[in-house]
């Protein structure tokens, strides 16, 4: 495609409280970001960083070009996340050995090593009373053993085994809620389950227990498996994906949530026609996660969001009222390309080089000037983009063709490396 | 936007839950048509470089076997040998020798057994939990000497077989009498010393997948299903080609809504004999072909005319009216192994399919 943007940002340049875009290349394109916390990323190296309050986080989670990073307010209610040794830790028939290379790069991982004869081994912390939902997520490594089971209610017959070998769900046992694992340098994986509470509960824990490699979680033998940086979760909803890790040091930590607010100015967007563009990866789902393009208030507002489903809605609001919208059904967990066209004749999407058009055909048009500000969120500070972005960009009017070829992707093998997806 | 949708098996991509179909633009853009892949177990393939692999739950398989990559969809189903691997926790008879770990098997690694037997009418064996009088398959990977003959016997059947002298698998279809499988040299078998690795026994009319029981008791491989792919914008519910590769087991596939009970469907049901057939809607049109081997399908649709051709020949015609609001492809009730899967424009020049 060769008409120019208006507006680009693709995650490279920032400083603290500001991420810079490419178009316009003045402090008029720049976002400005604030957290109020700490929050980490996975750095060019692959490894786990601490990054400070207000400065956005540039990930590089999938290898290759960094995304941003955006996510709601989260909290670790799991004490010294990465001192095992801490008396709130239950050691059960395991014994610690500390001193070994972590996902931060420094030498504070913990080996774990199954002792007490044929037993159920486990590490776990009590949370407190049982809770209606709670998330576990450990990162581990294997060593002689290369299984481990998580689960937050403390029970055997509730509980998410992990190959931590091959890296996947080896398999599920009578879990009401949802789990994954992701692969990190150096051998380690990322494990979590999040689960609604068990039957006759009467705590929340974090917990893990080694499996043998029969599946057996009653057992003797020598060896274990490292583990460091330990996560917990007890606020209300299931989670259909994990947060980004949050240290914690004897006390309960949260991380605020990124806004990324305040791109742009009248002057850089189009408001009588033009295109947003974002390139997005969806993360947690449970309040809507959102790019909007507005008046700066309520007025006028073109909103891309996705909320608890397999869909994003593109909503048109003018003169404070919801003029069109689309709804597009799409898997939301994978990165999608997708574009809100607005004008005369021209107010539909564009999904992943696919068109989708109102069900009663609107034209949108906002007067001369009146769209005036970009951000990742509402435009009163509520819902949070929860996401990884690969880019956002603005331009005038484009084509049909024009808005597939932004959307869509020249071949095969770019799908395949762009949804980092493996060839089978 | 171009209607069309493609699943071909030589190149695809994936990961935990999701594989790429695509379609193409007039442009030659491409736009993904990601399906959902359910598998709640591991499963074997034969991959690319020959040797038997394990894809991790929920992830598709490409399969070699055939010389060719296809995405291979199996039934459940359940190895019941405990002790797949590990043939000295079998019954020999005195005097034969059984050495684990011995050379390179099926997998690539160590992990083959020599087995000497040291005179015709010897045997090794492994009882399972199979009940008697049902159908059953049992089979396992072997290597001898070319020309030489075994007996494997399954559900209690013997069955004769020559060796290649390469690294195959041998099989038997039975209806059980015993429970157990049994690999001999009675029947006037030929063969001394062998390598053995990964048997099976399940009761399935035919060897599925090799499904790994390393110890004691049994184990289970899920069934495939593979659904949702694509959308309204590249599907034509009133017309097109929907085009097939490969080969069908059990069960069909098609063109669904999401929203009604609309569909267009290929597929294989019954038994005695077992009938091929394609849906439009509820009418259903019969076809000739019952056959296990390679098929390569084409439906031409639009509304009021149909014609199903199988390898090149036309085997049914209808005149129904097509659905209307078609948005997904559907394998979810299918079983075989596919080299293409393709939903085409109507104007698609069949003769060159």
């Amino acid at each position: 495609m060769t008409k120019s943007p208006r507006f680009q940002m693709f995650p490279e340049a920032y400083s603290v409280g500001k991420l810079g875009s490419i178009v316009p290349n003045t402090e008029v394109g720049d976002f400005q970001v604030v957290r109020n916390s700490i929050g980490t990323r996975v750095n060019k190296d692959g490894l786990i960083e601490v990054m400070d309050a207000n400065v956005p986080r540039l990930d590089y989670s999938d290898g290759g070009c960094p995304k941003l990073l955006t996510e709601s307010s989260f909290t670790n209610v799991c004490l010294w996340s990465e001192d095992f040794t801490k008396s709130e830790w239950t050691k059960s028939n395991v014994i610690l050995q500390n001193g070994f290379s972590s996902p931060d790069g420094n030498n504070d991982a913990t080996k774990v090593v199954i002792s007490g004869g044929n037993s159920n081994h486990s590490l776990f912390q009590n949370l407190g009373s049982a809770v209606p939902y709670c998330l576990n997520s450990f990162f581990v490594k294997k060593a002689e053993y290369k299984k481990i089971s998580v689960s937050p209610f403390g029970s055997s017959a509730n509980r998410v085994v992990f190959d931590i070998d091959e890296g996947y769900v080896d398999s599920v046992i009578g879990l009401d809620g949802d789990y994954g694992i992701e692969k990190h340098a150096n051998g380690w994986f990322r494990v979590w389950v999040s689960s609604a509470i068990v039957s006759g509960s009467t705590a929340s824990y974090i917990l893990m227990t080694v499996v043998d490699d029969n599946g057996a979680n009653v057992f003797s033998g020598d060896g274990g498996f490292y583990i460091w940086g330990a996560f917990a979760n007890t606020a209300s909803g299931l989670h259909t994906c994990n947060s980004s890790y949050i240290p914690t040091n004897g006390a309960i930590a949260t991380r605020q949530a990124d806004q990324v607010i305040n791109g742009g100015n009248s002057s850089t967007f189009n408001s009588q026609s033009g295109v947003l563009f974002a390139d997005v990866k969806f993360k947690n789902q449970q309040s809507p996660s959102m790019i909007s393009l507005n008046s700066g208030g309520v007025t006028s507002r073109l909103d891309m969001y996705s909320y608890q489903g397999n869909s994003i809605s593109f909503e048109y609001n003018k003169n404070s009222t919801l003029a069109s919208s689309i709804l597009v059904d799409t898997p939301i967990e994978l990165k999608n390309k997708f574009a809100m066209q607005w004008g005369v004749g021209k107010t539909y999407v564009y999904v992943n080089g696919v068109k989708y058009e109102p069900s009663t055909a609107t034209d949108v048009t906002y007067s001369t000037n009146s769209l005036t500000n970009l951000g990742l969120q509402f435009y009163n500070g509520s819902f949070t983009l929860q996401a990884e972005t690969k880019s956002i960009q603005h331009y005038d009017s484009l084509s049909d063709l024009e808005m597939e070829q932004l959307t869509g992707y020249d071949s095969y093998s770019d799908m395949t490396s762009q949804f980092n997806f493996n060839v089978l | 936007m171009a209607k069309n949708l493609s699943i071909v098996a030589q190149g695809i991509s994936g990961d935990d839950g999701h594989l790429l179909g695509y379609n193409v633009s007039d442009n030659g853009v491409f736009t993904p048509a990601i399906g959902d892949v359910v598998r709640g177990t591991s499963a074997t393939y034969l991959a690319q470089d020959g040797t038997i692999k394990t894809a991790p739950p929920n992830v598709a398989r490409v399969d070699y076997t055939n010389g060719v990559a296809e995405l291979l969809l199996e039934p459940e189903s359940t190895n019941l040998v405990p002790y797949s691997e590990n043939f000295s926790q079998w019954s020999a008879f005195s005097g034969q020798s059984i050495t684990p770990n011995y050379a390179i098997a099926p997998n690539g690694k160590n992990d083959a057994s020599r087995i000497v037997f040291s005179s015709s009418n010897q045997l090794l064996k492994q009882t399972t939990t199979l009940p008697i009088n049902v159908v059953c398959t049992a089979s396992v990977f072997i290597k001898g000497t070319k020309g030489e003959t075994i007996q494997i016997t399954g559900g209690g059947i013997d069955d004769l077989k020559t060796l290649s002298g390469e690294w195959e698998r041998i099989e038997t279809t039975q209806t059980s009498a015993s429970p157990d499988i049994i690999i001999n040299t009675y029947g006037g078998s030929t063969a001394r010393d062998v390598l053995l690795w990964g048997a099976q026994q399940e009761r399935i009319s035919y060897a599925t997948s090799y499904i790994p029981n390393i110890y004691a008791g049994v184990s289970t491989r899920s069934a495939d299903s593979m659904t949702n792919f694509g959308s309204s914008q590249i599907i034509d519910s009133q017309s097109g080609v929907l085009l097939f590769e490969g080969y069908f087991f059990e069960g069909g596939f098609g063109m669904q809504s999401s929203t009604s009970n609309f569909r267009i469907i290929l597929g294989y049901a019954g038994s005695n004999p077992r009938k091929m057939y394609y849906y439009i809607n509820d009418s259903v049109t019969e076809l000739i072909s019952q056959t296990y081997d390679y098929l390569k399908i084409v439906l031409k649709y639009n509304n009021g005319t149909q014609e199903c051709y199988v390898n090149g020949v036309l085997e049914g015609t209808s005149t129904y009216s097509t659905p209307t609001d078609l948005s997904f492809l559907d394998l979810s009730a299918f079983q075989g192994r596919i080299r293409q899967l393709k939903y085409l424009p109507y104007n698609t020049d069949i003769s060159k399919l």
